[in-house]
């Protein structure tokens, strides 16, 4: 599913999306499609190779906010009597990446990682599927998450949920290892919860 | 050596000197679990102008990084399981740090190790020394060649890929102990020596003083045909407790003190006058002072004591002269005195002949003047023949070296305050001290370090020593045996049966050893209790008890030690201790 675009980045590996809004595209995306945690695939260029990157924060914005100048008209008339005005409230996540994926169908290959090329503004943003999202962590020996010790070096107060709910749903994907998982769970659950007091 | 090991692949790389002089570390990944404790290792330096391998011993392995304990918290995970989620390579990840001590560059002109004093610096790779190489700095003496003794293999290398061979020479030559706990393979350790020392490379003139009867089974050695050769074959003579003899005046003053501990001072003054008398008796009719027997001597006690009682008026050494004459009685009644028979030595002591004094059901008393009267006789025999004061023919005249095994060791010299009054560890500090001038070995056999003397143990130059688990045993063996250093007796404890450590001029190196499998049957096996507890129930066992109690009769020859007093069975003074209840006025 398409959420949006890629408007700025903070680094090499920390974009800033702003999700569609109703209107913009004919299928919007819903809340739950971007949600806190989600993978997302950024195109890069016209190839073949994307990004990968999880949801690590979401912004609301909203321009409007704070102007407490008097108004000629409110808002419920302004259709009427401003009809280009258009509101400039958006969201905006932003994406850690973690990864990158060569290729595309069965063909495809992933890395966990830095990538090497960066994305560009206005790369367009989708939801990276259930299959892809395994394949991405999955390694010859089992499942793989390499990116983690990255993401958790984050200066982000909601990363350790973040890891929490992401090698959960490694679990789920991941029944056969789900020990190993579970071992990493809750290691970094105690680092969290009481490493830190 | 030059450029002879380097074609080896490197197994670590030198991080720098060690805490002691002579240590220095190396770090390495260790994915085949090569670097064992006791292992060998070289790295190579120019030394004298010339390049060398400077080989050293493993004695310590610490991790130097590990998993983090977290990843251990589920005992059906492995560490690296996790660590390989996060993307680490599990073969990579531990690294352990090795201190090594050096031993130093073989020198081939020397036949020893120069140490070079040049540590590796930081970033010399380190190698495995190769088990050709190592088995030929290693040992003084070729597998199978003559005056070599293959003890058994290096620990460290499985398979029996490098054949620990000491120098049979050395070993014999300048003393040899085996030390160990009990169960832990000290008499079969002491088998596999024995055998090595009868081969046909070697024909000792070995004596094993056995107090337990546990080396009878190597007279398997005579027919075995890794011990035949040219015509030899070796001789093993089992002498019993029942032929074992002495002539009495082989016994010295101190010897008979010792045997009869309880006397008094008057007692003891007669006896040592009585004693100077026979002797000068001796001399001056047969021309040595050991002809005299021991009713000699009880006839010299009573003249001497007349003569004093008529010299100084009012002395009375009737009841002193009774006591004695008493004591001297009962010694001569023992089996192991005769008036003028004794063991010839050349019976005892002959090239490729074992020797096994069965010293069992013996009095432990007994058996220490044994061994001190054996190891005197020897002594002197071997001085004597040596200074060319006898000649064939003589008695006494013994012209090749011996040696001779104590088991038990700790017994005849026991350590502490009391030790100069054991009659044994005075002759045995003797022989061990002068015996190398002229050709006489010991080997010592001992469960309890701690309680051996500990000038006796530390004149045992070769040393080997298996599990001692023991506290005071291990401090005993670290202050005891100079050559040992203390890093490899850490091991002591973690040996296991068979294993141990060997130590001394008869290996190059110190080493952890495998000992070899016996050629003969061991003796020494602990009983099996549980199987001979069932065993007694067994049917069979059962119908031949019941049998037996059916042809019961009373006043049969074993049942006349007992009466019975109120129900219990009671036996006299006289019974348990052979001699009459004693009675006051003895003289003490």
């Amino acid at each position: 599913m398409l959420l949006g675009r890629v408007v700025k980045s903070n680094s090499h590996v920390d974009y800033v999306v702003q999700i569609f809004a109703p209107g913009e595209v004919p299928d919007p995306p819903r809340p739950e499609d971007h949600a806190f945690g989600s993978f997302v695939r950024v195109a890069v260029g016209q190839g073949e190779d994307q990004l990968i990157g999880v949801i690590y924060d979401t912004l609301l914005l909203n321009p409007s906010y704070g102007t407490l100048g008097p108004r000629l008209s409110g808002e419920p008339h302004l259709t009427a009597f401003a009809p280009d005005y258009v509101p400039e409230t958006s969201t905006v996540v932003g994406v850690a990446v973690v990864g990158w994926r060569h290729g595309q169908g069965e063909g495809a290959v992933y890395h966990q990682g830095v990538p090497p090329v960066a994305s560009r503004v206005g790369a367009e943003v989708f939801s990276l599927e259930e299959e892809a999202f395994r394949r991405f962590h999955q390694s010859a020996g089992g499942p793989r998450v390499a990116y983690l010790p990255r993401l958790a070096a984050m200066a982000n107060p909601a990363m350790p949920e973040l890891l929490n709910g992401l090698l959960s749903r490694l679990i789920e994907t991941f029944p056969g290892d789900a020990g190993t998982l579970s071992v990493l769970r809750s290691n970094l659950d105690w680092n969290s919860r009481l490493a830190r007091k | 050596m030059e450029g002879r090991m380097s074609k080896e692949q490197p197994i670590g790389t030198a991080k720098g000197p060690g805490e002691k002089p002579q240590e220095y570390t190396f770090l390495t990944p260790d994915r085949d679990n090569a670097v064992k404790v006791g292992e060998f290792v070289y790295y190579q330096t120019v030394a004298d102008g010339e390049r060398r391998d400077v080989i050293g011993r493993v004695v310590q392995r610490r991790p130097a990084r590990l998993f983090p304990d977290e990843f251990s918290a589920d005992p059906q995970i492995p560490p690296y399981a996790v660590a390989e989620l996060l993307g680490c390579d599990s073969t990579e990840a531990e690294l352990f740090e090795v201190t090594v001590s050096l031993l130093g560059y073989f020198d081939e002109r020397l036949k020893s190790f120069v140490n070079p004093r040049i540590p590796p610096r930081q970033g010399w790779p380190v190698y495995l020394v190769p088990d050709e190489v190592l088995t030929r700095v290693l040992n003084p003496s070729s597998l199978g060649s003559p005056g070599s003794a293959h003890v058994g293999y290096l620990l460290s290398r499985p398979g029996h890929r490098v054949p620990v061979v000491l120098s049979a020479r050395e070993l014999v030559s300048t003393h040899m102990a085996i030390i160990a706990s009990t169960g832990a393979g000290k008499s079969y350790l002491a088998g596999v020596v024995i055998e090595e020392l009868m081969k046909p490379g070697n024909r000792a003139c070995l004596l094993i003083v056995d107090p337990h009867g546990e080396y009878g089974t190597l007279d398997a050695m005579q027919g075995l045909a890794e011990f035949a050769a040219d015509g030899y074959r070796p001789t093993v003579k089992v002498i019993t407790p029942d032929r074992v003899y002495f002539r009495f005046s082989s016994l010295t003053l101190g010897d008979l003190r010792y045997l009869m501990s309880d006397m008094g001072e008057r007692m003891d003054y007669l006896l040592s006058a009585a004693y100077r008398r026979v002797r000068q008796e001796s001399q001056a009719t047969h021309g040595d002072t050991d002809h005299w027997t021991v009713e000699d001597l009880m006839n010299a006690v009573q003249a001497f004591s007349r003569e004093k009682e008529e010299e100084v008026r009012g002395a009375d050494f009737a009841s002193s002269v009774q006591a004695l004459l008493w004591r001297l009685e009962r010694l001569s009644d023992s089996s192991f005195f005769k008036p003028y028979e004794e063991i010839p030595l050349d019976e005892l002591f002959r090239p490729g002949q074992c020797t096994v004094l069965q010293l069992n059901e013996t009095e432990p008393r007994d058996q220490q003047v044994i061994v001190s009267v054996l190891l005197r006789r020897l002594y002197d025999a071997r001085m004597a023949t040596v200074r060319q004061k006898v000649e064939p023919g003589d008695d006494g005249y013994l012209p090749y070296p011996a040696f001779v095994l104590l088991e038990e060791a700790h017994h005849f010299a026991p350590g502490g305050e009391g030790t100069e009054r054991v009659v044994s560890a005075r002759q045995l500090k003797t022989v061990l001290a002068e015996g190398r001038k002229f050709g006489i070995g010991v080997g010592l056999i001992s469960q309890r370090p701690g309680k051996l003397d500990q000038d006796v143990l530390s004149q045992c130059m070769t040393q080997f020593i298996l599990r001692i688990v023991n506290p005071i045993d291990q401090n005993t063996i670290a202050s005891a045996v100079e050559s040992a250093s203390k890093d490899i007796l850490m091991e002591l404890p973690a040996l296991s049966r068979g294993q141990a450590v060997v130590t001394g001029p008869a290996l190059n190196a110190p080493a952890l050893i495998q000992v070899r499998p016996r050629l003969t049957p061991h003796g020494g096996e602990s009983i099996d209790g549980p199987k001979e507890w069932v065993a007694y129930f067994a049917p069979e066992a059962e119908e031949a008890r019941r049998r037996e109690e059916a042809y019961y009769q009373p006043g049969r020859a074993a049942s006349k030690r007992f009466h019975t007093l109120g129900g219990r069975s009671i036996r006299s003074y006289e019974e348990i201790f052979g001699e009459e209840e004693p009675r006051e006025g003895d003289g003490r």
